[in-house]
């Protein structure tokens, strides 16, 4: 191999599945050193995965926008066996608000939409592809923090403790917060429900129906647990239901057979949650929630892929977008520099606004 | 179908001349050759009436990769561009480097993926020491780094 130069040994690095990169790390200082460049473990990543996408709510900018974007490879996989999913990095995600944060293999990597910057740190955590741990992002303007919340271990009881480590941005060091979580056994949901940053607090939903809260801050940890309804309704329509924050407060969103149903996380302290259901007639193909700013919600659909609606709950309206993340071409004029990101990672990246005044369909 | 009358004359076909690093020619029509980035940019540089020379691919390569890149050009179905690839990569080690480094230097983007994809399907699932054997990799990390590295990652050697 040694008769290769270092861009054909990438390609065929690129070509390989996480587990077998991870592996060339222990072959010589040569190969370890290309393995963990950063540059290398983002492309790698991002080539792991078809595409992310995702919206964000601009309403600080103007409440009428909703900014899509999709990051999405510059071709399609030639050949990606079937177990693709099985494959996903350990660590891919999104936190809303403003950024999209990319988690890469053995660096994390944070892209900002707003101004095309992206940007990684040495991670100083490890990562095992399983659902005991998840990450999140405390996205601030002067420091951001990155958060890794994991089981830490299991009681007699059955219950679980977990911990916090925190790394500053951009710092080479991290910690682990003194708090211990107890806890019931649960799993996080991953990749399909990332972290959600709100009011100095991160928000992982896990499985069995409650949401592990820390104060990044004050380190302090506690969880919500679903009022049963909710619980009930979490259990039986995971996949097709959206957790996030929108207007300041955490919310799930589902769609269920002729309703959305919307919850919100009134009174933290208190845990006491609203409830608003709107009737919506019987859809003619299956939509998953897949982004709601408070008023209106992106669906997407199952069969048709691509194929996205938006629900404007207080009109009761309903608008085909209908992007596929292949058809728009990114030539925003406000985007130019988006030649300049293309140098840097192997993605196109498509931005759409979606205004309201875009034909109603 | 046979019609003498509409032969379909191919005058405008035409034919760019490569030249190997050990000086054979070949004759390779325009829309195959230019699936190579490298043979595009050299013919818009003027050198399309001429020779165009390739300095790093010797003749045997070279005659593959011509071979290869008049197959993708002839508008065979999917399904037998699949199977013809599939025999095109089954070389041995030695051959899948030299069409490496030429796809490579040649900018060809779509075989050079399927030539690492070869490569990476007989790396996955070996075990590092495998690895190693197969590519004559020389292990230069002491006993004792090469355990941390190990148990850092210790998910992947499980």
């Amino acid at each position: 191999m040694d008769r290769l130069c270092e861009d054909v040994i990438t390609q065929i690095l690129l070509c390989l599945p996480t587990k077998s990169v991870v592996r060339f790390r222990c072959l010589s200082k040569y190969y370890n050193q290309l393995v963990s460049d950063p540059r290398f473990a983002t492309n790698h990543a991002l080539l792991s995965i078809p595409e992310v996408h995702g919206f964000f709510d601009f309403s600080v900018l103007d409440s009428n926008n909703v900014v899509y974007c999709s990051v999405s490879r510059l071709k399609k996989p030639k050949s990606k066996n079937s177990k693709g999913i099985t494959e996903l990095p350990p660590a891919l995600s999104f936190c809303s608000r403003r950024l999209l944060h990319i988690l890469a293999e053995f660096h994390l990597s944070i892209y900002n939409p707003i101004f095309i910057r992206v940007a990684t740190a040495p991670k100083k955590f490890s990562v095992t592809p399983d659902d005991k741990w998840n990450l999140g992002v405390a996205d601030n303007p002067i420091c951001s923090k990155i958060v890794r919340v994991y089981r830490a271990r299991i009681l007699d009881s059955g219950e679980e403790i977990y911990r916090f480590r925190i790394q500053n941005w951009g710092a080479i060091e991290c910690r682990t917060s003194k708090f211990l979580l107890t806890c019931a056994a649960g799993r996080f949901c991953k990749p399909k429900h990332p972290a959600v940053y709100l009011d100095k607090c991160l928000y992982w939903v896990r499985q069995c129906g409650d949401i592990i809260v820390f104060d990044v801050e004050k380190e302090a940890a506690k969880t919500i647990v679903m009022p049963s309804e909710l619980k009930e309704q979490w259990a039986q329509n995971q996949e097709s239901s959206w957790f996030g924050a929108a207007k300041g407060s955490i919310n799930m969103v589902f769609v269920l057979c002729g309703e959305i149903v919307l919850w919100a996380l009134h009174d933290y302290e208190n845990n006491n949650w609203g409830c608003v259901r709107s009737k919506i007639g019987d859809l003619s193909s299956p939509l998953y929630p897949i982004f709601f700013d408070g008023n209106q919600l992106v669906l997407e659909s199952k069969l048709n892929e691509g194929e996205l609606h938006m629900y404007n709950m207080k009109q009761e309206k309903w608008k085909k977008i209908g992007i596929s993340p292949g058809i728009i071409d990114g030539s925003d004029q406000q985007h130019q520099s988006k030649a300049s990101l293309q140098m840097l990672m192997p993605w196109i990246v498509h931005f759409k606004t979606l205004t309201s005044s875009s034909t109603t369909k | 179908m046979a019609s003498s009358e509409s032969t379909t004359t191919s005058t405008t076909t035409k034919v760019l001349r490569l030249k190997s690093s050990d000086n054979e020619i070949f004759g390779v029509e325009e829309k195959a050759a230019l699936q190579s980035e490298t043979i595009k940019s050299l013919a818009e540089d003027g050198y399309s009436e001429d020779v165009i020379p390739l300095f790093n691919v010797e003749k045997k390569t070279l005659a593959k990769i011509v071979e290869w890149l008049n197959k993708h050009a002839s508008g065979s179905s999917k399904e037998e561009l699949k199977r013809w690839d599939a025999d095109f990569v089954d070389v041995d080690k030695d051959v899948l480097y030299d069409l490496l480094l030429a796809s490579n230097y040649l900018n060809i983007e779509v075989l050079l993926h399927q030539l690492a994809q070869k490569v990476a399907d007989m790396i996955k699932g070996k075990k590092p020491e495998e690895i190693r054997q197969l590519f004559g990799i020389k292990n230069d990390f002491t006993p004792e780094e090469e355990a941390e590295i190990r148990r850092e990652n210790a998910w992947a050697f499980e």
